[in-house]
């Protein structure tokens, strides 16, 4: 009984060890692209962070991208302030992040281009909404993930409302784009 | 033998616990070391400088008013009616830290060139904790009338100098020290001091993401009287521009003229009169910039 135990003990071990290392095979990246447009009449605003941090993991069908906002920059500091303390309200809301799945698992044996949707949460200004996304993933040669996508956001959903006077305009219709080099995780 | 499974299942939640927690990373913040932002959002708190600066490559256009004395009346429509100070003035950010001005007040057609340098940033982890900048300006009355005609160039000139330290307090509290010394190379028959040193506090609080109340006060000392400068108001901003509306003291936006002409809190027969003392007056300030930097930075 004992000696079962130690060995069913073990054998539990072994299994979740492995279980873990598959696991352990996800991607990551801390330094992806992501960007915002707002094409307005009388301006065009193009936010820009090359602090987008993404994972994914294949084995759990997981897609988790966020990034500080804080680090989105149009150019301009007085109007990144502007964006930060009158509409992201990053003091209270630091990140905009997505959560989700894809709808159907990318085939990590080919070298492709192949085109993926992901389904999931998206979160700014601390409200979420469930979004759809298409992009696509390529699987490089030196094992890492290059992934590329851009969806459309209504700044409206997010409970960010654009005052209508504002000479500088922004646009309630933004282009997200996202563009990262995940690297295989080594461990 | 019991122990022997529990221990198998402790070391196997010891594996399994990790991943679990993997399941949606930890938002960490990209950047914890930053300059502190939005400190003062236009480049004076009313009268005086604040340490907004004007970064690279965008100007700052600011007509600035001051009119009569509230005490003037209802006839003067509380002294909007009365002679107004107006200030046109255009500041171009030359570096990140550094701009330069140029600037003419409509009393004494003072025609001013100005600076600013920051000297010093407050850091987000507080590794700086305070904003440092040097401004200097320096005028020279143009005005044509017979007793000004007996001045020399060098006669007309006058300078002012200050270090402004500032702190955010708070996302919403802003403090900041002026610290100024002024000179003029001549003053007129019965005027005895060039030469003014003042010391001032200005503090900014937010109300609403969009709109700020703002407050500032100096002592001015000379070699024979000490008067003020005080002014308060609230600040409107719109992204491209920022109203500022307050009531001041100070009927003169260049630090020397204000020092120089600073005022007790009294009417002309020498009665503390707030009415008589204060004047109402407004900034606008609209930023411009030449280079579309969110395409090509």
């Amino acid at each position: 009984m004992g000696r079962f135990n130690r060995i069913f003990g073990v054998f539990l071990i072994l299994c979740l060890w492995g279980v873990n290392e598959i696991l352990a095979q996800s991607y990551l990246s801390r330094n992806g692209y992501v960007e915002f447009l707002s094409e307005a009449p009388q301006e065009d605003v193009l936010g820009k962070s090359n602090f987008l941090v993404g994972r994914i993991s294949l084995t759990d069908n997981e897609v988790d991208f966020y990034v500080d906002a804080r680090t989105l920059k149009t150019g301009i500091t007085y109007r990144d302030e502007h964006l930060q303390e009158n509409y992201i309200e990053t003091d209270k809301f630091p990140y905009a992040e997505f959560f989700g799945s894809f709808t159907e698992k990318p085939d990590p044996s080919s070298e492709e281009v192949q085109d993926v949707k992901v389904e999931g949460n998206f979160k700014v200004h601390g409200v979420e909404n469930p979004v759809t996304i298409i992009g696509t993933v390529q699987f490089l040669k030196n094992g890492n993930l290059y992934i590329k996508a851009n969806w459309p956001l209504q700044l409206s959903d997010y409970d960010i409302p654009i005052p209508k006077v504002l000479n500088y305009r922004l646009s309630n219709d933004l282009t997200l784009t996202v563009d990262i080099i995940l690297e295989k995780r080594s461990q | 033998m019991k122990s022997s499974f529990f221990i198998s299942i402790f070391v196997t939640m010891l594996f399994v616990l990790p991943v679990q927690v993997d399941a949606q990373m930890e938002r960490k913040p990209a950047v914890t070391k930053s300059p502190v932002s939005a400190t003062w959002k236009a480049p004076r708190i009313a009268v005086f400088y604040s340490t907004k600066a004007i970064e690279k490559n965008t100007m700052d256009m600011s007509i600035l008013h001051t009119f009569g004395p509230v005490g003037d009346g209802y006839e003067q429509l509380f002294g909007l009616d009365s002679p107004a100070n107006i200030r046109l003035a255009l500041n171009y950010g030359l570096t990140e830290r550094f701009s330069l001005g140029l600037g003419r007040s409509k009393i004494q057609k003072n025609v001013d060139l100005n600076a600013k340098y920051t000297l010093l940033e407050q850091m987000t982890d507080n590794s700086v904790p305070v904003t440092l900048m040097g401004t200097a300006n320096a005028g020279i009355r143009t005005d044509p009338r017979a007793f000004i005609q007996s001045y020399g160039i060098g006669d007309r000139l006058n300078f002012s100098g200050s270090l402004l330290t500032a702190r955010k307090m708070s996302p919403d509290l802003s403090l900041q020290l002026t610290t100024t010394v002024s000179h003029f190379n001549k003053v007129n028959i019965g005027e005895t001091v060039n030469t003014f040193f003042g010391a001032g506090l200005s503090g900014r609080y937010k109300v609403s993401n969009r709109t700020a109340l703002s407050v500032e006060f100096m002592p001015v000392f000379s070699s024979e009287e000490t008067n003020y400068i005080s002014s308060i108001g609230i600040d409107i901003e719109t992204g491209s521009h920022v109203f500022q509306m307050f009531f001041t003291t100070s009927h003169y936006y260049t630090m020397s003229q204000a020092m120089r002409f600073a005022t007790d809190f009294n009417d002309i027969n020498g009665n503390f009169s707030l009415l008589d003392s204060f004047r109402f007056g407004f900034n606008v300030n609209r930023i411009f910039w030449f280079n579309d930097r969110g395409t090509d930075w």
